[in-house]
C-alpha cells in the first residue's frame, strides 16, 4: 500500500512483553511477539522495555478496581487444584484396585506369588458367563482351565441341552465341575447348534465373543494374573502367542486336510523342543488352546512325536 | 377286501359280459338307485325334476345322489366298502380306486368340469370330475350344487398331477372322481367359511389378495365349525398330547393320580375370588384350586399325588390369559431335606413335555405354524433355574426400578423372559426364592435369608405358568404365619388340622393345562386353546 490517505498512531503498542503475575501456571509466548520473532530478528528491542514500566502501571491501576474480584477467583482456582489432586490420587487408587500397571515392567511380572483374579465389573455380581458350545467340537479349553485354576479361581460349569440338539452330547457328562465354597466363575455350558462356540456375558450391553481361542484370551484377562499372557513387557512375544492362538482358529474352521497338517505343522515348531508351547516355562493358555482344538480334530490330526508327548503331558494337567 | 380290486376299470361296466363282481356291483347300484329315488320323493322330487329338464338319459344315474340318513340299516354292500383317509393319499396309492369319506371343502364348476377339494381333518386333497361317456352332465351339476361342509362319499381313482398342487395337503396326488354320495348335507349359509378361518395371520401391511379374517367371537360363536381348521385340529391334538404326557411322565416317577372334590365348603386359597353355587339348603363354592387335597393326600402317606381336573376362578379379568374355568394340572410331593427335589421333579416333568411335544407333534405344530407364524419354542435340559435376587439384577442393568421385596409385575416379568431368552436361549425357567411377602401365609420361609421363601415361579415366554412352593407342615407354625398374615383362622381351621397327626415335608405346584399350549405354541389369546372358553363375558356354547 503505497498510498496512505489516513495515518493512525497504534492504539496497543503490542511489541512490549507484558508482565506477567507471579503465580501464573501456563506460561504462553505473546502470540504477535511470536509471528513477529519469526518474520524479523529476534533482537529485543531495548526501547521497548524502557516502555514497559509505564504498562504494568497501567494494569496495576485496572486490577486496583477489582481486587476482590481477583482474589476470589484465586481461591476458586485453588479448589479446583485440589479436587483435580485429589482425584489423581483416586484414580491411582483404582489403578492399583484394577491391577492395571501404567507401566508394565518385568519386574512386577516375576513377583506374580501373587496370583488373584483381577475384578470384572462387566461380569457383574452373579459373575456368571454362558458359553455356546457344538457338540462336534466341545470347548475341552475351558474344562481344562477349570482344572489348573482349581485353586486360584474357581470355576463352575454346569450343563445345560438346548432343545435345538436331539439328544445330550456324549461329552456333556465329563463337562460338569463342581466347586466347594463360592466360585469365582459360574459357566452355564449351553450344547447348541452353534458355527462356532460363543461366549455371552450381557446381552444388552455386549455383543457374544465368538470362536473358542477369542474366549480363551477373554478369560486369560479375567482369570488369575498368572495366566494372562498378555500382560507380558516383551511385545513380540506376545505377538507371537497370539499367532499361536490364530493358528488354533484357523485349525478350527480349516476344512482340507491340507491346510490342517500344515497348521499343525505350525503347532510342532511353535513347540520345538522344550516342554510347553513357545517355550513358557509352564502350562500357559497357549497349550490349552492348542490341545483343545486338537483333542477336537480327534485322531484326524497326524500329530508327531513330540506333539503327541506335549499332548499327553497336557492330558496329564488338564483332565 | 380292497376296493380297487373290485374295480378295475369303471368304464367296463358299460360293456356286455359283465364279470360276476361286476353284477353285484350293479346290483348294488340298483338299489342305491332305488334308495335315492326313494329318498328324491320324500323331498318332493326335487332331483327328479332335474333329470326332466336335462332330457336324455343319465349315463351315470346311480352313482351319485343322496345316501339319505344312515340309520345302521345293515347293509353289506356298503359295509364292503374299504375307506382310505385323505392323509394317506400319497404316490404309492396313485392308479389304485378308494373310496374316501370327507367333507366338501370347496366345490368349483367350470361348465362340464367340477373340482373339489375334499377335507378329512386338516388334510386335503383334490378331486376332479368333467363331463365324459361314463359321467353325465346331471352328475357333474349334482356335484356342483353339493353345499360346503357337507359329509360325502366318493369313490375315485387316484392319480399323479404333473405338477403339484400347493393348496391342498396331498400336493402329489388328485382323486378322479367316479361316484360321489352325500352322506350329511350342510346348510347352504355358512356363518364362517373353513378357508377364512384358516387364512394364515398376516401383518396388516401385506394386504395382497383376499385378506378375510374370522372375528374371534365369531369363531367362538361357531365354535364347532371354527373347530374344523386345520390350526384347530392341530392345537386341540397337541393339547391332548399335554395332558397325556403329563400324566405319563408323572406316573413313571412314581405319582398317583387323584381326583379331588370340586364342590367346597369354603375358599381353598387366598386371593383369587370363588363362585358361589346354591347347595341344597345352604351355599358352597367351586374349588379354586386342589390344593388343599393334594396336601391332604400327602398327609395320607400318597407321598407323590398329581390331579387333572377343572378349576374355578371367579375372576372378573378380561384379559388374553385369563379364563374362569379351566383345566388345572397340579401335583403335590413329599421330599427328603430339601425342596429342591420337588423343584427338580417339576422343571425335569416340563422338559420331558416340550421333548415330548418337539419329537411326536412335529407335524401338528408345524400345521399351527402355518396359520399363526411363532418362533418354535426353545428350553434347556436341565432347565435354568435363576434366583429372584439374580432376576432383579438383570431388570435393574436393563434400566427398570424394582425393589428387592416386591413382585414382578406382568411387563417386568415379560422383559425378564426377553432378557432370559437373550442370554440363555431358553423360553423356560424357573425363578427361585421370591421374596416372603408376596407369597401366601402357608409359605415356608427360607431359614437362611429372613426375607426369601423356599417358593418358585416357573415361566414360558416370559408368562408365569406355576406358582409353588414348600408348604408350612407344621401346624403351630402355620398358625403363627396365618395370624401375621392376618388370616381368620377359624376359616383355615379344616386346613390346619390337617396337620395335626403329622406331614411329610412337602411342595408341589399346578399348571394352567390352556395356558401351557398357549405359551408352548406362542398364540396370542388362550381362548385359542380352550375347546369351549369360559371367561367372564361367555358361557355359550
Amino acid at each position: 500500500m503505497s498510498v496512505c490517505m489516513f495515518k493512525l498512531r497504534p492504539i496497543v503498542n503490542h511489541d512490549e512483553p507484558l508482565p506477567v503475575p507471579s503465580h501464573n501456571m501456563y506460561t504462553m509466548k505473546p502470540v504477535q511477539e511470536a509471528a513477529r520473532t519469526q518474520g524479523q530478528d529476534k533482537a529485543p528491542s531495548s526501547a521497548a522495555t524502557v516502555r514497559l514500566a509505564d504498562i504494568s502501571g497501567r494494569v496495576q491501576e485496572l486490577i486496583q478496581g477489582s481486587k476482590g474480584d481477583m482474589a476470589a477467583l484465586e481461591g476458586r482456582q485453588e479448589d479446583i487444584l485440589k479436587k483435580l489432586s485429589k482425584l489423581r490420587i483416586d484414580i491411582e487408587e483404582l489403578r492399583a484396585i484394577l491391577r492395571q500397571p501404567s507401566q508394565v515392567t518385568a519386574s512386577s511380572l516375576s513377583t506374580s506369588s501373587n496370583v488373584k483374579c483381577p475384578p470384572c465389573p462387566e461380569l457383574g455380581e452373579s459373575r456368571d458367563i454362558v458359553v455356546y458350545a457344538s457338540p462336534k467340537n466341545p470347548p475341552y479349553s475351558l474344562l481344562g482351565l477349570a482344572r489348573v485354576w482349581r485353586a486360584s479361581c474357581p470355576i463352575q460349569i454346569s450343563n445345560h441341552t438346548h432343545s435345538s440338539v436331539k439328544e445330550a452330547p456324549s461329552a456333556a457328562l465329563t463337562f460338569v465341575n463342581e466347586v466347594t465354597g463360592v466360585p469365582n466363575l459360574k459357566i452355564i455350558l449351553i450344547w447348541k447348534e452353534v458355527p462356532e462356540t460363543e461366549l455371552v456375558i450381557n446381552p444388552i450391553r455386549h455383543i457374544a465373543v465368538r470362536g473358542e481361542t477369542n474366549i480363551l484370551r477373554f478369560l486369560s484377562r479375567v482369570g488369575p494374573t498368572d495366566y494372562a499372557y498378555e500382560a507380558n513387557s516383551n511385545l513380540s512375544q506376545v505377538a507371537l502367542l497370539d499367532e499361536v492362538l490364530d493358528n488354533c482358529q484357523r485349525l478350527a474352521r480349516s476344512k482340507t486336510v491340507k491346510e490342517k497338517q500344515a497348521i499343525v505343522r505350525t503347532f510342532n515348531a511353535s513347540l520345538g523342543k522344550s516342554e510347553w508351547m513357545c517355550g513358557q516355562p509352564k502350562l500357559s493358555i497357549i497349550d490349552t488352546a492348542v490341545w483343545s482344538v486338537l483333542k477336537q480334530q480327534g485322531p484326524s490330526a497326524a500329530l508327531t512325536q513330540t506333539l503327541t508327548k506335549w499332548m499327553e503331558r497336557c492330558d496329564s494337567m488338564l483332565l | 377286501m380292497v376296493v380297487a380290486e373290485k374295480n378295475p376299470d369303471s368304464a367296463a361296466e358299460t360293456v356286455d359280459g359283465k364279470s360276476k363282481k361286476q353284477l353285484k356291483k350293479e346290483a348294488k347300484d340298483a338299489e342305491k338307485a332305488a334308495k335315492k329315488d326313494a329318498h328324491k320323493a320324500a323331498r318332493g322330487g326335487g332331483g327328479g325334476a332335474e333329470e326332466a329338464e336335462d332330457g336324455g338319459v343319465d349315463t351315470s344315474a346311480g352313482k351319485y345322489g343322496s345316501l339319505g340318513m344312515i340309520q345302521s340299516n345293515g347293509d353289506t354292500q356298503l359295509a364292503a366298502r374299504q375307506f382310505v383317509h385323505v392323509r394317506d393319499l400319497e404316490n404309492d396309492k396313485a392308479d389304485q380306486i378308494v373310496w374316501v369319506r370327507g367333507r366338501l371343502h370347496t366345490s368349483r364348476a367350470k361348465g362340464k368340469q367340477c373340482f373339489v377339494v375334499l377335507r378329512q381333518q386338516e388334510f386335503t386333497v383334490q378331486g376332479l370330475l368333467a363331463v365324459n361317456d361314463t359321467i353325465s352332465k346331471q352328475f357333474v351339476k349334482f356335484a356342483s350344487n353339493v353345499t360346503k361342509e357337507s359329509i360325502i362319499d366318493v369313490e375315485a381313482k387316484v392319480s399323479k398331477v404333473p405338477k403339484k398342487i400347493e393348496s391342498c395337503s396331498q400336493k402329489d396326488v388328485e382323486l378322479h372322481i367316479q361316484q360321489l354320495w352325500t352322506v350329511s348335507s350342510a346348510k347352504s349359509q355358512l356363518p364362517l367359511l373353513i378357508e377364512d378361518a384358516s387364512r394364515p395371520v398376516k401383518d396388516e401391511e401385506e394386504g395382497e389378495g383376499l385378506n378375510i379374517r374370522v372375528n374371534q367371537d365369531t369363531r367362538l360363536d361357531n365354535r364347532v365349525l371354527d373347530l374344523r381348521t386345520p390350526a384347530n385340529q392341530a392345537i386341540f391334538r397337541i393339547e391332548a398330547g399335554v395332558c397325556q404326557l403329563f400324566r405319563d411322565i408323572l406316573t413313571k416317577k412314581g405319582f398317583v393320580e387323584i381326583h379331588t372334590p370340586k364342590i367346597i365348603s369354603a375358599a381353598s386359597e387366598g386371593g383369587a375370588n370363588v363362585f358361589t353355587v346354591s347347595y341344597f339348603k345352604s351355599s358352597a363354592y367351586l374349588a379354586q384350586s386342589p390344593q388343599l387335597y393334594k396336601q391332604m393326600a400327602i398327609a395320607a402317606d400318597f407321598d407323590k399325588v398329581f390331579t387333572v381336573g377343572a378349576v374355578f376362578r371367579a375372576e372378573d379379568s378380561n384379559t388374553h390369559r385369563h379364563l374362569t374355568e379351566f383345566v388345572g394340572l397340579d401335583l403335590e410331593m413329599a421330599f427328603k431335606y430339601h425342596y429342591h427335589e420337588v423343584v427338580d421333579t417339576i422343571g425335569n416333568t416340563f422338559t420331558e413335555i416340550f421333548r415330548g411335544l418337539r419329537d411326536n407333534f412335529a407335524v401338528e405344530i408345524a400345521t399351527v405354524g402355518q396359520q399363526f407364524a411363532v418362533e418354535p419354542f426353545q428350553f434347556l435340559d436341565p432347565p435354568l433355574k435363576l434366583e429372584f435376587p439374580q432376576a432383579i439384577a438383570m431388570l435393574r442393568e436393563a434400566g427398570v426400578t424394582v425393589g428387592d421385596e416386591d413382585d414382578l409385575s406382568t411387563p417386568d416379568e415379560k422383559l425378564l423372559g426377553r432378557l432370559v431368552k437373550a442370554k440363555y436361549n431358553t423360553d423356560f425357567y424357573i425363578l427361585d426364592k421370591y421374596p416372603l411377602a408376596v407369597r401366601p401365609f402357608y409359605t415356608m420361609p427360607d431359614p437362611n435369608n429372613k426375607k426369601a421363601s423356599n417358593s418358585y415361579d416357573m415361566f414360558m415366554r416370559g408368562e408365569e405358568i406355576l406358582s409353588g412352593a414348600q408348604r408350612i407342615h407344621d401346624p403351630e407354625f402355620l398358625i403363627e404365619r396365618a395370624k401375621h398374615h392376618a388370616v381368620d383362622l377359624e376359616k383355615i381351621k379344616a386346613y390346619i388340622d390337617a396337620f395335626r397327626f403329622g406331614c411329610p415335608p412337602h411342595a408341589g405346584g399346578g399348571i394352567g393345562m390352556e395356558r401351557v399350549v398357549m405359551l408352548y405354541l406362542g398364540l396370542d389369546n388362550i381362548r385359542k386353546t380352550s375347546m369351549f372358553p369360559r371367561d367372564p363375558k361367555r358361557i355359550t356354547p
